[in-house]
Parts: C-alpha cells; sequence; structure tokens
C-alpha cells in the first residue's frame, strides 16, 4: 500500500484565510514524495518482491487526481477514502483511518513519504505503524525487498545506515535516491477513466476522535527588515577570513 | 522552579542533555517537570512502549523535532490515543488549556492552537537551540528500553564523520547549497568547516541531491541551529531553510543574486561566486 496525499502544486501555496490555511482556490496533486514511495512499490512489483501496488489516499473527492495520477503511474488500484466525518482529520485519525486501509487490503506493507509538502508533520507513518504495530523504518533512500525480509539504508540525522526488518513493516521515504518515471500519456488518458474505489470512515469502522487541537488565531511574524551590507570579492574575501579566524571581532 | 503538588507531569523525552535542556526551557513555570533520557539507539518499537511504562495517564510528553523525536510522537498518540500538536516553538498554561504557537509557512506565521490539557498531549517542538544548555536538577530518568528487542535490525552502524562539529553546538556554521555546483565542490567547504573549527551545514537541496548526508541538513525538516556566525555560501534561502538558521545571531551570504531570499536575513551579503570565495578564504587562512 502506497499512502498518497493531495497537496498543494505548481508553485500555489495554501492561502491564508481568517485564523487559518484554506486550500481552496489552489491547484493540486500527488506529493512528489509520494511519487518517490509509489516509484520504489512499482520496482518491487517489478522484480516479483510484491503483486500489487495499491495507492490510498485519504482526502476529499477532488483528492481523485493525486491518485488518478498514481494509476497513471502504474497503481493496480486506487481507494480514496472520503467522508464528511473525516474533514479536518487530526494526525490520530488519520493515520489509524490509513492504518485500517492496510488491514482491509491485506497489505503487507505501508510506504510513504517522510512528511507532507503541506502539512509536514512527518508522524503519520509513526501513528499508523503503531497502530498496526508494525515496525517504522523512518527517512529511508532506498531499499532492497525479497524473501527474505526487507534491507534500507536510512538516515535519522546520525548519517546513513543500513538496517533490516522481516515481515510486515511501515517505511517513510525521502527524495535523491529512487528517481520517479514519467507517466506515458496513454497511460494518463487511460487513467482519466479508471475505476477508483472508495470507501467511507464507516467501511473502515474506524473511531474517529474530535479533532483536539483547536486554531486560535494566526499571525504574520514580523521580519526585522535586514540592509545588509553588500561586499565585493575582494571585500568580501577579507571580511570572511577574518570573521572565520577571529580576527574580525564585529561588523 | 516548581512549587506544583497537583496535576500531571511533563515529561521531556530527549536522547542528550542538550535537546532536553532546550526543551526544557519551553515548559510552563508552574509545572511537574521531569525529563526521560532515552538510550540514544533506541528505535520507536522499543522507545514507545519503555516510555509508556514511565508515564502516568495524564502526562504530557514533550519531545524535539528531529525524525526519531516525530516517530516516538507519533507512536505515543497512537498508542495512547492522545492529541498532538508539531513544530512548537512556544508554550503556554492557561488553566486546563494548552496554547502552542505552531510554526507554519517556514517560520513566517505563526498559527495559535489550544488543546486540552485534561488526558495528556504529545508535543513535538522546535525549541531555539541553547549550547552547552544543563537540565539544572530535573529529575531524569533513564529509559533503556528494559531488555526490549526490536523488529529492526541495524546491520550497518551510521559511521560518525571523523573532526565533525555538532551542528547545534557550533559557534560558527559554514553552509552550502545548489549553488556551489556539485558534490565534487563538497570537500572545500568540508576543509574550510574543519580550518575554522566550524560545523558543516548544507541546504535540503544539497542533501537531497546527494551530495552530502542528511545530517548535515539546516532547516525545518534537518536541523535548527542559532550560532553566532552563520556564512551561507550558494543557497538560495527557501523557507524551509530559512525557519532552521533564523536566530542565527550574524549571517554571512555568499551569493551572486543580491535578490537572494537569504540576502533578506542576511547582515552581509558577499556578491561573488560561492566556490571562488571559499577557495580565497581558505588560502588567506591557510597562509595564516
Amino acid at each position: 500500500m502506497v499512502a498518497v496525499k493531495s497537496v498543494p502544486v505548481g508553485g500555489g501555496e495554501l492561502r491564508v484565510v481568517d485564523a487559518g490555511f484554506t486550500r481552496d482556490g489552489v491547484s493540486h496533486g500527488i506529493d512528489p514524495l509520494n511519487e518517490v514511495s509509489l516509484e520504489w512499490a512499482l520496482r518491487a512489483r517489478e522484480i516479483g518482491a510484491v503483486d500489487r501496488v495499491v495507492a490510498v489516499s485519504m482526502g476529499p473527492e477532488t483528492a481523485a487526481d493525486a491518485l488518478r495520477q498514481a494509476v497513471a503511474l502504474g497503481a493496480d488500484e486506487a481507494v480514496l477514502i472520503s467522508d464528511p466525518a473525516l474533514a479536518g482529520a487530526d494526525v490520530r485519525t488519520t493515520g489509524r483511518v490509513l492504518a485500517a486501509a492496510a488491514t482491509r487490503l491485506q497489505a503487507t506493507a505501508v510506504v510513504t513519504g517522510y512528511e507532507s509538502a503541506d502539512s509536514s508533520s512527518g508522524v503519520v507513518p509513526a501513528v499508523v505503524a503503531a497502530s498496526l504495530g508494525w515496525p517504522l523504518l523512518s527517512r529511508v533512500g532506498d531499499a532492497q525487498l525479497d524473501a527474505s525480509g526487507l534491507r534500507a539504508m536510512r538516515d535519522l540525522g546520525a548519517g546513513p545506515e543500513k538496517v533490516a526488518v522481516e515481515g510486515p513493516f511501515v517505511m517513510s521515504m525521502v527524495e535523491g535516491h529512487v528517481a520517479a518515471r514519467y507517466p506515458k500519456l496513454k497511460a494518463v488518458m487511460a487513467a482519466r477513466n479508471a475505476q477508483l474505489t472508495t470507501w467511507t470512515a464507516g467501511d473502515l469502522e474506524v473511531a474517529i476522535t474530535a479533532p483536539a487541537l483547536t486554531s486560535e488565531s494566526l499571525r504574520q511574524v514580523a521580519q526585522p527588515a535586514k540592509e545588509a551590507r553588500v561586499l565585493s570579492f575582494e571585500d568580501g574575501v577579507a571580511y570572511l577570513a577574518g570573521v572565520l579566524t577571529g580576527q574580525t571581532a564585529d561588523v | 522552579m516548581s512549587d506544583a503538588t497537583t496535576g500531571p507531569t511533563w515529561w521531556v523525552a530527549a536522547r542528550n542533555q542538550e535537546s532536553a535542556a532546550a526543551l526544557l526551557r519551553l515548559l510552563p513555570d508552574a509545572v511537574h517537570r521531569a525529563v526521560a533520557m532515552l538510550r540514544d539507539d533506541l528505535e520507536v518499537d522499543v522507545a514507545g512502549p519503555a516510555l509508556l511504562e514511565v508515564l502516568a495517564p495524564g502526562d504530557v510528553v514533550v519531545v524535539g523535532g528531529d525524525q526519531a523525536a516525530r516517530d516516538l510522537a507519533g507512536w505515543l498518540a497512537a498508542a495512547r490515543d492522545i492529541p498532538m500538536a508539531w513544530a512548537v516553538d512556544a508554550l503556554r498554561l492557561d488553566a486546563d488549556i494548552i496554547e502552542v504557537d505552531h510554526v507554519v509557512m517556514g517560520g513566517t506565521y505563526r498559527l495559535v492552537q489550544r488543546l486540552s490539557l485534561n488526558g495528556g498531549a504529545v508535543i513535538s517542538a522546535k525549541p531555539t537551540p541553547v549550547p552547552g544548555a544543563a537540565t539544572d536538577g530535573v529529575r531524569i530518568v533513564e529509559v533503556d528500553g528494559g531488555g526490549r528487542r526490536s523488529a529492526i535490525v541495524r546491520e550497518e552502524g551510521a559511521p560518525a564523520e571523523a573532526g565533525g562539529v555538532s551542528l547545534t553546538a557550533a559557534k560558527v556554521v559554514v553552509s552550502f547549497g545548489r549553488g556551489i555546483g556539485g558534490p565534487d565542490r563538497v570537500p572545500l567547504y568540508r576543509e574550510l568547516a574543519a580550518r575554522c573549527g566550524a560545523a558543516l551545514g548544507a541546504s535540503r537541496v544539497a542533501v537531497d541531491s546527494g551530495w552530502i548526508p542528511f545530517a548535515h541538513q539546516v532547516g525545518q525538516t534537518g536541523t535548527a541551529v542559532a550560532p553566532e556566525v552563520y556564512v551561507a555560501f550558494g543557497i538560495s534561502g527557501a523557507v524551509q531553510h530559512l525557519a532552521g538558521m533564523r536566530h542565527s545571531q550574524r549571517v554571512i551570504a555568499i551569493n551572486t543574486d543580491p535578490e537572494a531570499p537569504i540576502c533578506r536575513v542576511a547582515d552581509t551579503v558577499i556578491r561573488a561566486d560561492a566556490n571562488e570565495v571559499a577557495a580565497a578564504v581558505l588560502d588567506r587562512i591557510a597562509a595564516g
């Protein structure tokens, strides 16, 4: 199962409205990071390490576009979990819903991005892992899957390390190691009419907790207007060498 | 510090003194506070259950913003069924309401959010690093996993880079970005940083391109730094990056484009090619 999120794309950012952000009027598409995890899963399928790749997204009906992109890239199936009750779902609920989807799909692995391009909490993979009781491999660049298990190269901040796991797992991936393919035009056309599976929260029997985190206000942080001093190459080299050797005390 | 005799304990869960100290500074004054010091190599499937044994119902857990901390936060939110807030750089307590400042859009906005203290919560914070800070007498509980075994087996450890200076502890950070052109230029900056006792930083693009490991990434998803001097070579200054270095005392940007966003937060801009400046500075330092 490849978790897919529909996020603002093409340089569009969430717009600020009142005490929060809105997605309305901003063009959306598949999170580029999800193309990486999808690519990894497709390659695993191509070498026979997995049988089926299912793209799953929780979101409004407009998230179908991101799923169609996943189908165009090669996902065997796409599932949209859409339910008014899930609007504004917190990370806990989002992770649980995705975990429930994995269970229903009888998935043996859940692959995600390490954080979404928009809200960037970076914790949903951990919620999924905890909900399923599966180990979590975070920030994986690339990994090999075979009958003996998964061997992954991850970097949690102390440098790259090789880790291995047997059995089902949740893996979050980073960019820069697996290059996503481009969809073929024919596949893009075909995906437009692809049949998506749609589930509601009720289908997944997930208890939805009311969002416990409420937004009160949004304020712009005053950025002190700095007027930088501009130096030429010669002056700059002299200045910087002075600062770095501790000889130039200030300014 | 705390004279509260009732109410939940606010736990700072960290893997070293420095980050524990930075997180402790975020806590409201009149709360019970304690530190759960996690053994550094614990996977979340061990750290999570081990930490649960330490917590009482209703306790609040505050962790950092690095990946291991975020994994722990998500794990706890699911396992304890408690709400979570993230990217928090300030928090206040008003009766039984926790109010947090959630950093959004690369630090240009603060979203003030509230959650109930009742039932506990987990908060992933991005505190301003405080080099050399200590945990000053706060009760510390060591969490070593209690003999649990992770499903994840480490086959080859992350080799510590010889002579590297920690980003959060550094007084001077020398950083580079896409503007240096390619990975073949990285040794130049490595040497420059080593020569002047600086930590080596990099932008997300440089890390994602595989020029340097993630450990060096400065930014919202990397390490937040607050050195006395931050030197940015060929870094354009995406909000992602600015979010991680805006607490620097002095910023020197080397960039051919004076309109680059990094120049708006810089004190000094050297308008020149990053590699030429780095090489010339290195020569000058070597010449004494």
